[in-house]
This record gives structure tokens, C-alpha cells and sequence, in this order.
């Protein structure tokens, strides 16, 4: 399951960084979106004053024509010599007023104005046009403004006036009478900054554009899918103006929101207007809607059929669909599959037909291999509860009568002298097996086995019988539960990892003779580093079967080593284990064989040959004669 | 009935023939409430023989008027553009002070009493008419409003007797006294380019207003010895010239003209 966990692991740290990379994603955007947005304000800010700026000077170009008309010359030059404004001819004054009117009216669209005065060198309105609240008083005069001034002065240029809450874009050049000579008089002409005026604004900037004065928003011009409300200004927006340094000092603000709604916000740009109204708190306001994402759900609600085409549906659903099926294999390969092998294992067992009375941990992997265990484990406790000794196999009872020859291992000695031997029969079956089972050779409990030095103090007999239990001919479940287990520094111990190697069908024939298993144990050779290989041993173990019959002269102790090193070797290079494999354990196990195959058959030595055996290392021992 | 002398006479249209100049002073004069001296004239005494200087004023081509050489300073964002008029001579593109308002001759000398009618002041076109006025204490003074729009007019020190900014619709006046002598600088929240001032001078006897080109002349002077001074911005410009005014002849003239500036600037 380990593979499965990890996969799950996986897939929810792939959630995770999905969720992540999505709320992620939502910052970005709307970072994105809104540093775009400062842009996009920022510029239509300026296309506005620039809009202004030319509009104005397009505007004062307008005023040549009035400028040069000869009877405004002669009236405003006659005026001059005149101390109060009703000596002025009136006739003249009148005149001048058609021709203001004339004037005004062959304004194009878009370049109108609302008013035009005509003025003398003192400032006084000799005439005007659309202007007229007021404009009777012998008083009446435009002097003092600096637009008039200026053009009073020989000055071409524009102002803006905040008049009664209302913007008046003003431009003024000056009237001459003589060339090199000082000025006559000075047109003004005025244009209400409303609603048209900043629609056409609007559609030659692309901007949404608000104007302001005394904190109230006056005219607006917008594109058509922009809500015009949006750019509503109040007291507090244009009293906050008063702290930005950027709005006092450069006309301009930096990008601000404005209104923060639900899905949207508005950014806004504020200027002010150059002229009079920059000191008049007048300006302008460009705004942007801006859409937000509050959160990862929200890209459904803003999406498109666009935005949805450009998903890449197709790879996103491979890899749902990869995801699903990796998680499925590695489910298939370590729940489905062990478990339906076990199941199978486990209803084998059960069959009242089938031999089967005992699991083969080693076959299954993981949690199984422990659950064949304590499933054999329990059935010897049932067994045993019902009076039936479930104990260790013999090895006859395992292989069925053995051969008269010596030909065979001689880590499985079923050594019939010894039946009767008191020594053997604790671990010798009670009940006769009529045919060689699938042997399950018990494995005690550590704590009651008997330590190595009461091994090597019994009786051969019952020395045997512990070989005969170890190395019984089913190597594995027992084998592999023990190997599972921590085993005992025991004789068990030793002959369940050699138990492994042995292949009864590979023994020969075993002489009934008693093995001398509790003759001495030569002392263990000085434990010496592996001298070779596998591939090493396996040459050698060749060179031993082609030629030398056994080491001639070669010394036993040596040989065993080798033996030992190549068995080692070989169990590595087949991915077995070999902590609890060690010298002493298997030499001691080889000396006893080896004592009980010389008792049997009279032979002079023991041959012992390592050699591979379904996938695992099994030794081979011959008698030599 | 206290009596009062104060006179003051302002503008005189610059281009005016010189024969008519007199009766457009007493005109402006009368219209402006200021040398309204039959109204504060007792009716019971005798008037004193007044009589009228005449003079000129030199180097007014030197002052320069402040609100607008500060408008056109680029840095102040009072326009979008600005050019000259090639066919404009370069001397006239100087923004130098409007005489006829912005620069009172006052005579300056003992017995100066305040009216007990107000003097008027115009607000209109961006400006007060006129511009600057020298008073003595306890002259009144009536801004009444030209405009067909509001003005809000108002001094800096409304602490001290200042005159506080308050709306004046279209016609309206406000009546104020200053507090008491010195410079008092007027603005209005509505609109930038007006800026003036009253100056209270217990020597004020009475004071005239040039024209364009230069020309004043002060009436109604009892007889006595007076130091007529020009200013400007509230404050006194160039040096005084003396007088000793007779009874006789009615229009005495300034036997040199005053120089109001000799520093150059402007554009």
C-alpha cells in the first residue's frame, strides 16, 4: 500500500499546489489587471489635458477671424477714448454684437462656444453675445482675469474659470488696430464645459471623464458601457485631494480607487485643470472599471466563451483521467491483487478437498505475509487445542520414504534409528502422515527453545530432530514467517536460514544411519572477509564439479568457508536476505550434516554444493566415498 | 456733525481729451461716493476754499501688476499655452500695473478725517476698482458686487478686524471698516485674480488716480502743505513729491512729476 499512500500523497499535494497556484493566480490577476487599469488611467489622464490643450488652441485660432473684422477694431478703438461705456456709439456697440452673434454661429459642432465678449484696452465689455445676465452695468468689465490681460497685453492663450459653480473653458487674443502698436481691445469667447463638451471628449480620448467644481461633479462623458454614476465625486474625495502631494504639486494623482464594489472596482485619476480653476479646486476626473476577482470561483462568473475556449479541456481531462488510472493500478497491484491472492490462498486452505492445511507467508507481500503467519499460527492453536500435534514435520513425513542411495542434502535427515530415540521424539510427528504433506513445521516460541549450548549438550537423537524440524523440505512459510521474526540464537535459528537452501527431491539417499550431530563442533574458523563473489564462488563451485572431487586435499574448513561465501553470495544475487546468515550459524549446521551423512553411509567426506533452486540458493550435499 | 475731508478720485479713461479730463474726474469721482463733498459738508459752515492739483506720474511702465506676471509664470498652471502676438509691439507685452486702478496718488498731510459715507469699491471682471485705495482711519468702505455671479471677498487677519469671506451674490454690497491704520490685502475665495488692498493712513487727506498715461489730479485740497505719494500693492511706491496748495488758483499743477518706479521688468 505504500505505492497507493504515496499516490494519494501525491494527489493531494497536487490539490493543494492547484489550490495554491489559484488563489495564486487570483492575487496576480488582479495585480495585473489593476497595474494595467493605472496604466490605462494614467494615459487617459493625459490624452484629456493634452484633449484640453489642443482644444483650446483651436479655439483661439477660431478668434482670428473676429479679431481682424475692421468694425470691431473701430468700435473698441473708439471706445478706448470714451470715459464711461454709455458714450460709446451705440450703433457700433450693436454692430459688434451681430458680429459676435454672426461669429458664434458659424461655429462648427464640437468647436462652439457659449459666450464672446469684445472688450477695450480697459477691460470694459463694449459688446458680447450670449452672455447677457448683468453685462448692462456701466461697470461690467473682464479686465482683472489675466486671460484678458494678457491678451489686453499683446497675449494669445486660455484660461478656465469656475463661474457660479460652472467651468468656462476661455480663450483670448488681442485686437489690434496698427501693426508694432499696442493692442485695442481683446475677444474673449467661453465654452460651458457640460455634458456635450465632455462627451466629445470622451469620444476622442476613449476615456470616461468627469469634471468637478466645488466638489460637485458637474458634466460627465463616458464611453456607452460605462456607468457614468461611477465617476460621481463628493466633498470627502475632493477634500481628500487637499493630502495628496502628487494632486497639489503636479496636477495630478497617482492611480487610486475610487469605489470598491462587488466583482468591480473604480480607479480613478484626478487632475486639475490649468487656469484659474487649478486654484478653484476644478478639474477632472478619469476612471476606469476595473474587474476584480475576489476568488479562484469568481473566473466562472468573469469568463467568456472565450476565456472558456482557451482552457486546454482535453489535457486537463487526460491528466483527471491519468491521475485516476495510476490510482487504480497502484490499488489494483497492492490491495486488489494481494488480496485476491490471499483470498484464493485462504480458500484453498479451506477446501475440505484440497491438501492445503497451512499458508505460505513468503508468497504474499506486506501485511498479508504477516496475516498467513498469525493465520497458521492460529490454526496449530486450534489444532492443538483439539489434541492434534500440528508440530514439526519429519522429513519423511514431508518426502514419503527415502531413497536407500546417498543422493541427497543432508540438511533434511530423516533419521529413522533415531524414531525411536527418546532425543527425537519431541520433535517428531505423533501421528503417522500417510503421504508427504506440504510440511508447516511449527516454530516454538523463542523463549521455550533451547539455547545453542543446551542444543549442543542433547543427545545426537534429539539433535537430529532439531535438523529434521529446520530442515524440513518446505522451506518457506515457516522459514519465511521465522525470517520475519527476530529469531533465537539457537540451532533452530541456524538451520531456519540454511532450512531455506535445502530442495529435498535434490537430496540423495540418506543412509537410517544416526548422525553424529552431537559429536563436537570443530571450533569456527576466524571469521574471514568474503574473498569473492558470486560470480567468483559460482567459478570455483564449477572448477570443484568438473575436476576435484571434493578439495582432494583441500582443507574442510576452507572449503565450508567457500561453500559459506558462495551460498552468501548466491542469496544476495537472488535478493535474499543474509543478516541472520552467518558463519558459525551455518558451519555448525554443515558439521552436523556432514557427521550424520558419514554415520549413515560410511563415507569418508561431505561434499557440499551451492545451486539455485527456484529462484532461491540450496545447497547439495554428496557423500564421498 | 463731524466733518470730513477725504476725497478720492479715481480713474480717468486713458485716452481721454484733455479738455474733458477734469469733469471725468469729478464724474468718476461722484460715482464712486468718494468726493461726494456735498454730502459731508455742513450745511451750517462754510465749507474751506479746496482746490485741485494736477500732476504726473513717472515710470508706472516699471510696476508691474503682481496676480498677473504670476499667472504667467508656467510653474502657477494658469494656461494650457501662451504665445505672443508677433504684430503686438514687445513694450506692450508688458504686464505692468493698470494706473487708473492700481496706483492712487494720496495727498498726504494734517486734518485728514474719514467720510461718514462709505467709499464705494466695484467688484467686477476679476478685479476691485480700484485696486488700491488709501483711506484714513475710520473710512468705511461698500464692495458692491458687478458681477452676475457670486464673490466672496475677505483679508487674511479677520481676527483683528479683518473683513471675513462671506458670499455676495450678484449686486449685493458689504459695508467694512478697517480696523484701524495699515495695509490690508483683499482676496476672494471665488476668484483668484482678484487681489487688492486698503491701505488706512491717518494722513490721507485725499488722493487721485492717473490715467494711461500718467496724468492725475487730486480735488478738493484745503489749503496747507501735502506730500503727495503714489502706491502700489498696498504700499507706498517711489519717493514723495511736496506741495504747498493755496486757495487760489482753484487747479494748481504739480511742478515736477512723480516717479512711481525706475526699476524695469515685466516681460
Amino acid at each position: 500500500m505504500i505505492l497507493s499512500r504515496f499516490w494519494y500523497a501525491v494527489l493531494g499535494a497536487a490539490l493543494a499546489f492547484a489550490a495554491f497556484l489559484l488563489f495564486l493566480s487570483t492575487s496576480v490577476a488582479n495585480r495585473n489587471a489593476q497595474r494595467t487599469a493605472d496604466q490605462l488611467l494614467t494615459a487617459a489622464s493625459r490624452s484629456v489635458g493634452w484633449y484640453l490643450a489642443d482644444d483650446a488652441r483651436t479655439r483661439a485660432t477660431a478668434l482670428i477671424p473676429l479679431s481682424l473684422d475692421p468694425d470691431l477694431r473701430k468700435t473698441l478703438a473708439a471706445a478706448n477714448g470714451q470715459a464711461r461705456m454709455k458714450d460709446v456709439d451705440a450703433g457700433g456697440r450693436a454692430k459688434v454684437k451681430a458680429k459676435l452673434a454672426r461669429w458664434r454661429e458659424k461655429r462648427p459642432s464640437g468647436k462652439s462656444f457659449d459666450a464672446v465678449w469684445a472688450v477695450d484696452r480697459f477691460g470694459r465689455v463694449v459688446a458680447n453675445d450670449n452672455f447677457e445676465r448683468g453685462t448692462d452695468s456701466e461697470y461690467f468689465e473682464l479686465g482683472g482675469y489675466s486671460v484678458v490681460a494678457d491678451a489686453l497685453h499683446g497675449w494669445i492663450r486660455d484660461d478656465a474659470w469656475v463661474l457660479d459653480g460652472r467651468i468656462y473653458k476661455v480663450v483670448a487674443r488681442p485686437v489690434e488696430n496698427a501693426v508694432n502698436s499696442t493692442p485695442v481691445g481683446a475677444v474673449i469667447a467661453a465654452k460651458i464645459v457640460d455634458d456635450a463638451f465632455v462627451q466629445s471628449i470622451s469620444d476622442s480620448t476613449g476615456a470616461a471623464v468627469a469634471f468637478f467644481a466645488n466638489a460637485t461633479r458637474i458634466a460627465t462623458g463616458a464611453p456607452p458601457d460605462f456607468n457614468r454614476v461611477a465617476l460621481e465625486v463628493n466633498a470627502s474625495d475632493i477634500e481628500a485631494l487637499s493630502a495628496d502631494e502628487d494632486y497639489q504639486s503636479k496636477g495630478r494623482t497617482a492611480p487610486l480607487v475610487l469605489r470598491r464594489n462587488s466583482g468591480f472596482d473604480t480607479s480613478v485619476v484626478f487632475a486639475r485643470m490649468r487656469g484659474e480653476a487649478w486654484d478653484l479646486g476644478a478639474g477632472f476626473v478619469v476612471g476606469h472599471r476595473q474587474a476584480t476577482v475576489s476568488g479562484p470561483l469568481e473566473y466562472q462568473r468573469l469568463a467568456n466563451d472565450a476565456d472558456k475556449a482557451a482552457v486546454p479541456t482535453l489535457f486537463i481531462v487526460l491528466a483527471a483521467i491519468g491521475a485516476v488510472l495510476v490510482g487504480l493500478l497502484l490499488s489494483l497491484l497492492e490491495h486488489t491483487a494481494p488480496l485476491a491472492k490471499f483470498r484464493r490462498a485462504i480458500h484453498d486452505l479451506a477446501d475440505k478437498r484440497s491438501d492445503t492445511d497451512v499458508l505460505k507467508p513468503s508468497v504474499f507481500r506486506g501485511t498479508f505475509r504477516g496475516i498467513a503467519s498469525n493465520v497458521n499460527d492460529a490454526l496449530d492453536k486450534v489444532a492443538a487445542q483439539a489434541g492434534v500435534d500440528r508440530g514439526p514435520a519429519d522429513l519423511e513425513s514431508v518426502l514419503g520414504p527415502l531413497p536407500a542411495q546417498p543422493q541427497m542434502s543432508a540438511f533434511a535427515v530423516p533419521d529413522g534409528s533415531a524414531a525411536g530415540t527418546p532425543e527425537a521424539s519431541p520433535s517428531k510427528p505423533k501421528a503417522p502422515v500417510p503421504k508427504p504433506r506440504a510440511s508447516r513445521p511449527r516454530r516454538r516460541p523463542a523463549p521455550e527453545r533451547p539455547s545453542r549450548d543446551e542444543t549442543a549438550g542433547k543427545a545426537p537423537a534429539a539433535a537430529a530432530s532439531e535438523d529434521q524440524e529446520v530442515t524440513s523440505t518446505d522451506r518457506s512459510p515457516t522459514a519465511d514467517r521465522a525470517a520475519e521474526e527476530e529469531p533465537a540464537p539457537d540451532t533452530e535459528q541456524v538451520s531456519t536460514g540454511l532450512s531455506e537452501l535445502v530442495d529435498p527431491e535434490e537430496l540423495g539417499a540418506v543412509s537410517d544411519a544416526k548422525p553424529s550431530s552431537a559429536s563436537p563442533r570443530p571450533p569456527p574458523a576466524a571469521p574471514s572477509r568474503p574473498e569473492a563473489p558470486a560470480k567468483k564462488a559460482n567459478r570455483d563451485r564449477e572448477n570443484d564439479a568438473d575436476g576435484d572431487d571434493g578439495g582432494g586435499g583441500e582443507d574442510e574448513e576452507r572449503e565450508w568457508r567457500r561453500v559459506y561465501e558462495e551460498f552468501r553470495a548466491l542469496k544476495e544475487q537472488l535478493g535474499e536476505s543474509t543478516k541472520k546468515l552467518t558463519y558459525e550459524k551455518f558451519r555448525g549446521t554443515l558439521q552436523r550434516n556432514k557427521e550424520a551423512l558419514i554415520a549413515r553411509h560410511q563415507c569418508q567426506r561431505v561434499k557440499f554444493r551451492v545451486y539455485e533452486k527456484q529462484g532461491r540458493a540450496a545447497l547439495k550435499a554428496s557423500p564421498v566415498k | 456733525m463731524a466733518e470730513s475731508n477725504w476725497r478720492h478720485a479715481p480713474s480717468v479713461p486713458a485716452a481721454a481729451p484733455p479738455q474733458r479730463r477734469r469733469s471725468l474726474v469729478c464724474l468718476t469721482a461722484v460715482t464712486l461716493g468718494v468726493a461726494a463733498a456735498g454730502g459731508f459738508a455742513s450745511a451750517q459752515e462754510e465749507p474751506p476754499p479746496t482746490a485741485a492739483v494736477k500732476g504726473e506720474v513717472q515710470g508706472g511702465e516699471f510696476l508691474l501688476n503682481p496676480v498677473w506676471n504670476e499667472a504667467r509664470d508656467p510653474n502657477n498652471h494658469r494656461y494650457t499655452f501662451r504665445t505672443p502676438s508677433v504684430t503686438v509691439s514687445q513694450k506692450a507685452k508688458t504686464l505692468t500695473a493698470f494706473l487708473p486702478k492700481e496706483v492712487p496718488v494720496v495727498a498726504l498731510g494734517e486734518g485728514a478725517k474719514a467720510s461718514e459715507i462709505a467709499i464705494e469699491v466695484q467688484v467686477s471682471g476679476g478685479r476691485t476698482t480700484p485696486v488700491t485705495i488709501v483711506v484714513p482711519p475710520g473710512q468705511s468702505l461698500q464692495f458692491v458686487n458687478r458681477d452676475p455671479f457670486p464673490h466672496a471677498l475677505y483679508t487674511s487677519d479677520t481676527d483683528k478686524g479683518g473683513l471675513p469671506a462671506q458670499p455676495m451674490t450678484k449686486g449685493a454690497s458689504r459695508t467694512w471698516t478697517p480696523p484701524g491704520p495699515g495695509a490690508y490685502e483683499l482676496r476672494d475665495e471665488l476668484f483668484p485674480s482678484v487681489r487688492s488692498w486698503v491701505v488706512v493712513d491717518a494722513r490721507a487727506v485725499a488722493s487721485g488716480y492717473p490715467d494711461l498715461s500718467g496724468s492725475f489730479q487730486i480735488d478738493g485740497l484745503p489749503e496747507g502743505a501735502y506730500a503727495l505719494q503714489a502706491y502700489f500693492n498696498g504700499a507706498p511706491s517711489g519717493s514723495p513729491v511736496t506741495i504747498d496748495v493755496r486757495p487760489f488758483p482753484a487747479l494748481q499743477t504739480l511742478g515736477a512729476p512723480i516717479v512711481v518706479a525706475t526699476k524695469e521688468g515685466g516681460d
